[in-house]
């Protein structure tokens, strides 16, 4: 049913999910004066039409991190592991997050390139789609485990990662330079909630670790990501 | 205290993953996190003068926050060990770090702004510049982009003049790539639309939404370091400017079109809305407003639009700061002193609709997001600045209400054995989850007194 779906659905129904379980929008608390909120290119069509593969580069950024973690199965594994003999897209999120262009926002985005790689499998084995949590307070494998469920399917593998505590979690975000601000529990702005605010970023990590593009919120598209993706894999075959 | 910060920021409620329209503010990155309430310091990029204190470049905290016992005062002087021609500074996407560059000596300075706001500190200089970039000289913008500071060069190391370019660092300060400036003899793929093609650099910009990247042209470091007044004497040097802004693929780095805007185009400045596919530019030479624009056809063109002043008297526009909502430009014209605010509503026909005096001299201007601060700061270059009683160096507050300009504080740098301020940037605690542990409120214990006040801060745009 899922594969049916259109991620305006599943956003929507995500959406409700989180209202339900939660009760918390983070867009309701913008001060009145502001100008409405914008969505992100990611959620539709692109304004323009992105370079063609190949036809440009994507130096080395730096190196990837590596960093203990727990499967949404309680398996332990390193981020490496999983990483290894793929083209990774790596996001980090908190599966509580409600903003529109936050981590539902890094979710729909890669689903859509998940489609796409379910479409070739040839490139589907190639590649990994790993989502990190940073709450692993909450974000347990068995809460994982279910945004596993929902979200992946297919031949492709989307892999949804959390870690035994915030001592395991840090020197990863520090790695990725991911500082999330934490807005604690009961005096959040809904009573028992905890909240994150952060910068949205998803990373383009090669065959050699080495990471080749980080994403924010204004150019994260599944358009771009894939032209991406194809230049990786052209620069590959021409140093093989 | 706990409850004191979660209370805090479920008032202020930072955004820092949703999209744009918020945002100086209104100059920055549309990558950065940025400061859409008030903020708590300002951190002025500041070069060392002979017989002028330690003498050496400096970053000057300065508190901004009315609630705050610092409010107006200099709470923090962090100097680098000695001149380099201190010049612009950028603060990298997550607001953690300020880089700031020195012309002269092409250090690049990386302040920690984020453990102690009150407080910066050096964590790294970078000091091999010209060497990793293949030969870039005098590192002039910092402009964020996710994970990374895109820099922006004047001049080159072979002949010291204006051909020039780009270079990306990571976060950490690592070298990436450059990006060179196209010129005649090497276009690079862009398409030359008019007279000149001189691969000069300045500023950089980026439309988001379009993919779109601008830089703009100056002049190299046999100029920019020469005396001002010398350098007008001669006509070989004034030979020697700018004439070009190019059009870039932002996401390939590639440069589409080269643009004629002769007159030397410094700072560039993009509409907010997306549905305002323009940014505006100075001319120093010309004092002319020119409009960046995509056409009905999709084509990038430019034109100007309006003059600055009288510029049969050459003003010399310098920094130029565009309102959040796309609807006003200050303009600062360094000779004479003076802050002009130009309706820009209709982009092609900006309209001046305000003047005032600053000071003997001035350059760089700031706004806080709802356009209702206003900073502004002296110097230029340090052989360009003024002499004798005409080289005022000051930092100075003014509230504007949408009609006038209104003066709430002013520092002098001389005063205070600073030195010639130059750019400005804004911090806040609570970009960090922090609070102002020098607003009274705070420091009682008590909550904040004024919803309004709290510092709200959003990303991305």
């Amino acid at each position: 049913m899922l594969a049916k779906r259109s991620v305006h659905q599943l956003t929507k129904l995500l959406i409700t999910l989180y209202v339900v379980s939660t009760c918390i929008c983070l867009s309701a608390v913008v001060n009145a004066s502001t100008t409405t909120q914008l969505r992100a290119p990611g959620w539709g069509e692109l304004a323009y039409e992105p370079p063609a593969p190949g036809t440009y580069e994507l130096p080395v950024i730096k190196l990837a991190t590596d960093g203990e973690v727990l499967t949404s199965d309680s398996s332990p594994s390193s981020l490496f592991d999983l990483m290894s003999g793929k083209i990774v897209f790596l996001s980090f999120i908190f599966t509580r997050c409600t903003d529109e262009n936050g981590c539902p926002l890094a979710n729909a985005v890669l689903y859509k390139v998940q489609a796409r790689l379910n479409q070739n499998p040839d490139l589907a084995n190639k590649v990994s789609l790993l989502t990190v949590s940073f709450d692993p307070e909450y974000d347990k494998p068995e809460v994982l485990s279910a945004m596993k469920n929902f979200y992946s399917e297919g031949s492709a593998s989307w892999q949804f990662l959390t870690t035994r505590n915030l001592d395991a979690l840090h020197p990863i975000l520090n790695g990725y330079g991911q500082y999330p601000v934490r807005v604690d529990d009961h005096h959040a702005h809904n009573e028992g909630v905890v909240e994150y605010i952060h910068l949205l970023r998803v990373y383009l990590i090669d065959l050699e670790k080495q990471i080749r593009n980080i994403y924010s919120v204004s150019f994260l598209h599944p358009d771009i990501l894939m032209n991406d993706l194809e230049t990786l894999l052209m620069e590959s075959r021409t140093n093989q | 205290m706990k409850k004191l910060i979660v209370f805090f920021l479920t008032l202020s409620m930072p955004i820092l993953f949703s999209l744009p329209v918020q945002a100086d503010e209104t100059c920055m990155s549309p990558y950065i996190a940025k400061i859409t309430g008030q903020e708590d310091y300002v951190y002025v990029w500041t070069l060392g003068v002979e017989g002028v204190g330690d003498e050496q470049d400096k970053l000057v905290t300065i508190g901004a926050n009315p609630n705050a016992d610092n409010y107006g005062k200099i709470v923090h002087v962090l100097s680098v060990g000695g001149r380099n021609e201190a010049h612009h500074s950028g603060l990298s996407d997550d607001r953690r770090f300020l880089w700031a560059g020195g012309l002269d000596t092409n250090k690049i300075f990386i302040f920690d702004i984020h453990t102690d706001p009150a407080a910066p500190s050096i964590s790294k200089v970078i000091t091999d510049f010209a060497d990793v970039t293949g030969g870039l000289v005098g590192p002039h913008t910092f402009y964020a982009l996710p994970g990374r500071m895109m820099v922006t060069a004047l001049s080159n190391n072979v002949d010291s003049g204006g051909r020039t370019g780009m270079a990306e660092y990571n976060n950490e300060g690592e070298f990436i790539a450059t990006h060179w400036i196209p010129t005649d003899e090497d276009l690079r793929g862009a398409t030359k639309s008019g007279q000149f093609a001189d691969g000069y650099g300045y500023d950089v910009r980026v439309k988001a939404d379009l993919n779109i990247m601008l830089t703009s042209s100056f002049t190299g470091w046999s100029n920019y370091m020469m005396d001002f007044g010398a350098m007008l004497k001669s006509p070989e040097a004034m030979q020697r400017f700018g004439n070009t802004m190019v059009v870039w693929d932002m996401h390939a780095r590639k440069p589409l079109k080269v643009l004629d805007v002769p007159g030397v185009p410094l700072e560039i400045r993009c509409a907010w809305d997306p549905a305002n596919k323009y940014c505006f530019t100075s001319t120093a030479l010309t004092s002319q407003i020119w409009l960046i624009y995509e056409d009905d056809s999709g084509e990038w063109q430019a034109k100007a639009v309006a003059d600055i002043g009288n510029p049969a008297e050459v003003p010399l526009p310098v920094d130029i700061s565009i309102t959040a909502d796309d609807t006003g430009l200050w303009v600062d014209t360094f000779l004479e002193g003076k802050a002009r605010y130009f309706d820009i509503s209709d982009p092609h026909a900006p309209k001046q609709v305000y003047e005032e005096v600053i000071g003997s001299q001035i350059n760089m201007v700031s706004q806080s997001w709802d356009g209702k601060r206003v900073y502004f700061s002296s110097s230029l270059l340090g052989n360009w600045d003024k002499t004798g009683d005409a080289d005022e160096q000051y930092v100075k507050l003014y509230h504007w209400d949408g009609e006038k300009l209104e003066h709430q504080w002013s520092i002098d740098f001389y005063e205070h054995g600073l030195g010639r301020a130059h750019q400005m940037r804004f911090g806040s605690y609570a970009m960090y989850g922090m609070l102002n542990p020098y607003v009274d409120s705070v420091k009682t214990a008590g909550i904040q007194k004024n919803k309004e006040e709290a510092v709200k801060v959003q990303s991305d745009s």
